[in-house]
């Protein structure tokens, strides 16, 4: 049963506030972890450029997520049931574009004997059992 | 959206069966909030949405969730049905 009411509005901006924050500093914390990684390896030119980059990512993030509609999403901004809908669909999206890569990496990689056969198939198979989990989960619940 | 919806339904439904099944919601958000004097912007803070939501809603290119309707009617003090009708004709 849904909990949602007309009488108090699908849940506000306000309440969001604080997670705004949440993905852009996930991106820093990556960035410093990348430029860590890539000193102990002596690769100072690494370094830099993997601290700049997430930088830059987390800045776009943090300062232009509450003007441009794309980039709050992809901060994770769900303000409201139209954003939720839109996260929903494009990861459809992406499951559908990953599915179709790992069939065609399988079979090229059959064709070519390639090593990397069995790390599609095993993507493939963890993707395929989660969307069969998924269905019998949410069939249950919907 | 009558155009994504054709090309959506070619090749699986007929015409009238896509009609049928994917009837357009039209809305007169923005005439009621043009009257209420209200932005985009002030209505979404009301309803707790985005302005592009509010935008997207006004445009057709999105149907609101029930609850949504339901807390749009009760702003502009109107029984949903008047606000939000299915067009089988387009």
């Amino acid at each position: 049963m849904s909990t949602t009411s007309p009488d108090s509005p699908p849940r506000g901006r306000r309440g969001k506030r604080s997670s705004r924050w949440v993905t852009p500093a996930f991106a820093l914390v990556l960035g410093v972890f990348f430029f860590i990684v890539a000193v102990v390896q002596d690769d100072w030119g690494g370094a830099w450029f993997s601290l700049a980059l997430f930088t830059g990512y987390a800045a776009l993030l943090a300062f232009l997520g509450n003007r441009v509609e794309v980039i709050g999403l992809l901060r994770g901004d769900t303000t409201d049931e139209r954003a939720g809908q839109i996260h929903v669909r494009a990861a459809a999206f992406a499951f559908h574009v990953l599915v179709l890569v790992l069939t065609t990496g399988f079979i090229v990689g059959l064709l070519t004997e390639s090593t990397l056969t069995e790390t599609f198939a095993g993507l493939g198979a963890i993707a395929g059992l989660s969307l069969i989990g998924a269905y019998v989960v949410l069939a249950r619940r919907s | 959206m009558a155009a994504a919806r054709t090309a959506f339904c070619k090749g699986h439904l007929t015409t009238d069966s896509c009609k049928a099944y994917f009837p357009f919601v039209r809305n007169d958000v923005r005439k009621l909030r043009t009257e209420a004097a209200l932005s985009q912007g002030e209505l979404a803070t009301r309803l707790g949405v985005s302005r592009q939501t509010v935008n997207a809603i006004e445009t057709g290119r999105y149907s609101p969730s029930l609850p949504l309707a339901i807390a749009i009617a009760r702003l502009f003090g109107k029984p949903v049905e008047v606000i939000f009708h299915v067009d089988h004709q387009s």
